[in-house]
């Protein structure tokens, strides 16, 4: 793991196993490495910096957008998990025969096969596809062409109606309000994962 | 014959209403308003022509209505 620590706007990745270093130690007992940067152009002199060790609040980790992205994804998905399976089973019917209804037939046709289907940005004439998962974490991809440029995520509360209706209502809303679609939707870059 | 549909718990709930009667009209219309009022999004659609558009008041002449709740970001 390296560690990040600046100085004067300079942000450098230190190796973990630096050991080029002579050490002192303060008054408090905590053993500082000394070590040497020779990239700083910020002095007339290589400068030195003194620095813990171990893990402080000028070091962090460097951060993994994707594992992030999959840990928040995995911890809505439980929350919705548990509010959509409290609809009945008649509730969840009605709503996708309601879905249904609304879709055209190659629409329909798609849904069926695959679990998801394409609509058209009224304003925009964009193409996204909202995906029937069992949650509505971020499951309109933005497309361009056959590949997806990112995700969106705009729904309502998963307890105040079946999945059929939330569809049903990402594609109303795309279709026929697609500014007000956007301006709510929080864009979620797509990492390849579900 | 108008027919308004409000999505909810048991998936819609469906609101008939007779353009020619006053009454039905009446019941129609405030059932639209308070919807609107707890920020329900609300369009007229068209299904055979495939058309649809957001309604900010209560139009009586159309055939059918959408009412959704709020989205919000995710």
């Amino acid at each position: 793991m390296a560690w990040r620590y600046g100085r004067n706007g300079t942000v450098v990745w230190i190796p973990d196993n630096i050991t080029s270093a002579s050490t002192t130690t303060t008054g408090t007992g905590t053993t500082l490495y000394r070590w040497v940067i020779t990239t700083d152009t910020s002095s007339a002199t290589a400068p030195t910096w003194y620095y813990p060790r171990v893990q402080s609040s000028y070091c962090q980790p460097r951060y993994d957008a994707v594992a992030a992205q999959r840990a928040l994804f995995e911890r809505e998905r439980a929350r919705q998990a548990v509010a959509f399976d409290g609809h009945a089973e008649a509730a969840s019917a009605l709503a996708d025969g309601l879905l249904m209804e609304h879709l055209t037939p190659e629409q329909r046709e798609c849904f069926k096969q695959n679990k998801w289907f394409v609509v058209e940005g009224g304003k925009s004439k964009q193409k996204y596809r909202i995906c029937a998962k069992d949650n509505l974490i971020a499951n309109v991809d933005v497309l361009e062409g056959d590949s997806i440029c990112h995700r969106l995520c705009a729904h309502a509360d998963p307890k105040v109606m079946p999945l059929g209706d939330h569809l049903l209502a990402q594609k109303m809303m795309i279709e026929y309000a697609e500014d007000n679609f956007l301006r709510v939707a929080n864009r979620h870059a797509y990492h390849g994962h579900a | 014959m108008g027919a308004m549909q409000v999505m909810d718990r048991t998936g819609h709930t469906t609101i008939n209403w007779d353009p020619s009667n006053p009454a039905d009209v009446r019941v129609a219309r405030d059932t639209f308003d308070e919807m609107k009022a707890k920020g329900f999004t609300a369009f007229r659609v068209e299904l055979q022509e495939g058309r649809g558009a957001r309604l900010d008041s209560f139009d009586p002449t159309a055939a059918k209505i959408m009412l959704i709740p709020q989205m919000a970001g995710g």
